[in-house]
């Protein structure tokens, strides 16, 4: 695969899929039973991954400086809204929206301290 | 009123490009040429929010505002007046006819379709104008015919351009959201233009096509649903490659521009004339600076739809007859 497609589409795609087979059943089990929703839930968060992706291989500083991290958190959080954005144009109901957004936040935080983790242990390169 | 205004958009962006492109073509100091288009764009698209606050406090100014708009342009024509007046007339002319028919078409219904439909002749007639595929003279014969028309049927019917002003207090998140909306014009202005030199058409044709489409699905399927529309279109053509992702890519920028002008008078319907006028001089520092500032397009892609659903929320929740859009 790496062969046809770039480096940076290969880590795109892995890494969206990854994540969304994280966040998915967290975001099921959080109350979202509903197929549509966690559907429609799952796409989003491949599309935001794909876009975060992007977004860290146009950063112009090394990974290990303090810059990067800066930046990724700050690409983290446009993911929380984004998402949240992204899903309430389909699900708006008013009222309920915080705990949308709490969840989301909830999902990106478990995704991206367990991707952390996995870096750090060496199990993702 | 919405075909004849279309139609003298189009035919006055048209003489505009028409004439300034005869003038570049005759200039060998580039230089120059920079100077006196920013001399006309800054006249034209930034003299617009004045002159829209203007026709907003004196309703009556509208009709005869109208009836001078091919008289600037002629004067704009005229070679004899030199390169410099000839700019400020044409700058003037375009400003003027924008706004006054900005106001007509904005103030006749609250839909997203015809602000996108009045608006997207100008690609066309700006593309014809600067290409010199249509000459000056036809454009103004165009221009003066529509102005004749819609005088004629505003003289008939005088509440097409009067309403009332009722001045009430903007808050603080009104004045917020606004702002967002405004700086999702500025992205536009960076974003939504761009150029193939081989098809010299296509472009301003996408451009119309986009500003048009925008308006039209919008009304269909809803202001949400059409911005996570134009979000996935930006997103599916940034993972395309050549012209294709060219096109999708400003076609759905350009999609853009009814929702933000729409909503951007929701905000403050008392001052129609001031929002378009706003909007108009927001596409300035992307005409001014776009060729030497680069913007990421999946970062201006997603900062745009992520502000445009911010200003919907903030209009949701602070804004005025707010109940019309909660549920689009």
């Amino acid at each position: 695969m790496a062969d046809i497609l770039p480096l940076r589409e290969v880590c795109g795609i892995v890494t969206a899929f990854l994540t969304a087979l994280i966040e998915t059943p967290a975001f099921y089990l959080s109350g979202y039973r509903d197929f549509r929703e966690w559907i429609y839930f799952a796409c989003i968060n491949v599309i935001s991954n794909i876009m975060l992706t992007g977004w860290l291989y146009e950063m112009p500083f090394e990974s290990d400086s303090p810059e990067f991290w800066a930046v990724v958190a700050l690409c983290e959080s446009a993911v929380v809204i984004l998402e949240f954005a992204m899903f309430s144009c389909l699900f708006w109901k008013g009222a309920g929206m915080k705990k949308l957004f709490a969840v989301i936040f909830f999902t990106n935080a478990l995704s991206f301290s367990l991707g952390l983790l996995m870096v750090f242990t060496g199990i993702l390169q | 009123m919405l075909s004849v205004c279309t139609l003298i958009h189009f035919a006055v962006d048209g003489l505009c490009a028409a004439v300034m492109a005869g003038y570049a073509v005759n200039e060998p100091d580039f230089a120059r040429i920079v100077y006196y288009f920013s001399l006309y764009n800054a006249t034209a698209f930034g003299g617009q929010w004045i002159a829209g606050l203007m026709l907003d406090k004196h309703n009556r100014f509208i009709l005869p505002s109208l009836v001078i708009v091919p008289v600037l342009l002629a004067l704009g024509m005229l070679t004899e007046a030199g390169i410099f007046f000839q700019a400020i007339f044409l700058g003037l002319g375009n400003c003027i006819f924008h706004v006054a028919a900005g106001i007509i078409i904005m103030i006749r219904s609250d839909n997203f379709r015809e602000p996108g439909i009045f608006v997207s002749s100008g690609a066309v007639g700006l593309g014809l104008g600067l290409g010199s595929f249509v000459g000056a003279l036809w454009f103004w014969a165009l221009c003066t015919g529509g102005t004749i028309i819609l005088v004629h049927r505003l003289l008939k019917d005088r509440t097409a351009y009067t309403f009332s002003r009722d001045d009430t207090h903007i808050s603080a998140p009104v004045f917020a959201g606004a702002l967002i909306l405004l700086l999702c014009v500025v992205m536009r202005g960076f974003g939504g233009n761009s150029n193939i030199p081989e098809y010299a058409m296509l472009m301003p044709c996408v451009y119309m096509l986009g500003k048009s489409a925008g308006g039209i699905v919008c009304d269909i399927i809803g202001y949400r649903k059409t911005i996570l529309l134009i979000f996935i279109m930006c997103f599916v053509s940034l993972q395309l490659s050549g012209y294709a992702s060219l096109i999708l890519l400003t076609f759905a920028f350009n999609m853009t521009m009814p929702l933000t002008l729409r909503l951007l008078h929701r905000y403050f319907p008392e001052y129609p004339g001031l929002t378009f006028g706003l909007a108009a001089g927001c596409l300035l520092p992307g005409a001014f600076f776009g060729e030497y500032m680069r913007i990421f397009p999946d970062v201006m892609a997603a900062v745009q739809f992520m502000g445009m659903f911010a200003a919907w929320l903030i209009f949701c929740r602070y804004g005025r007859c707010a109940e019309s859009l909660q549920h689009s």
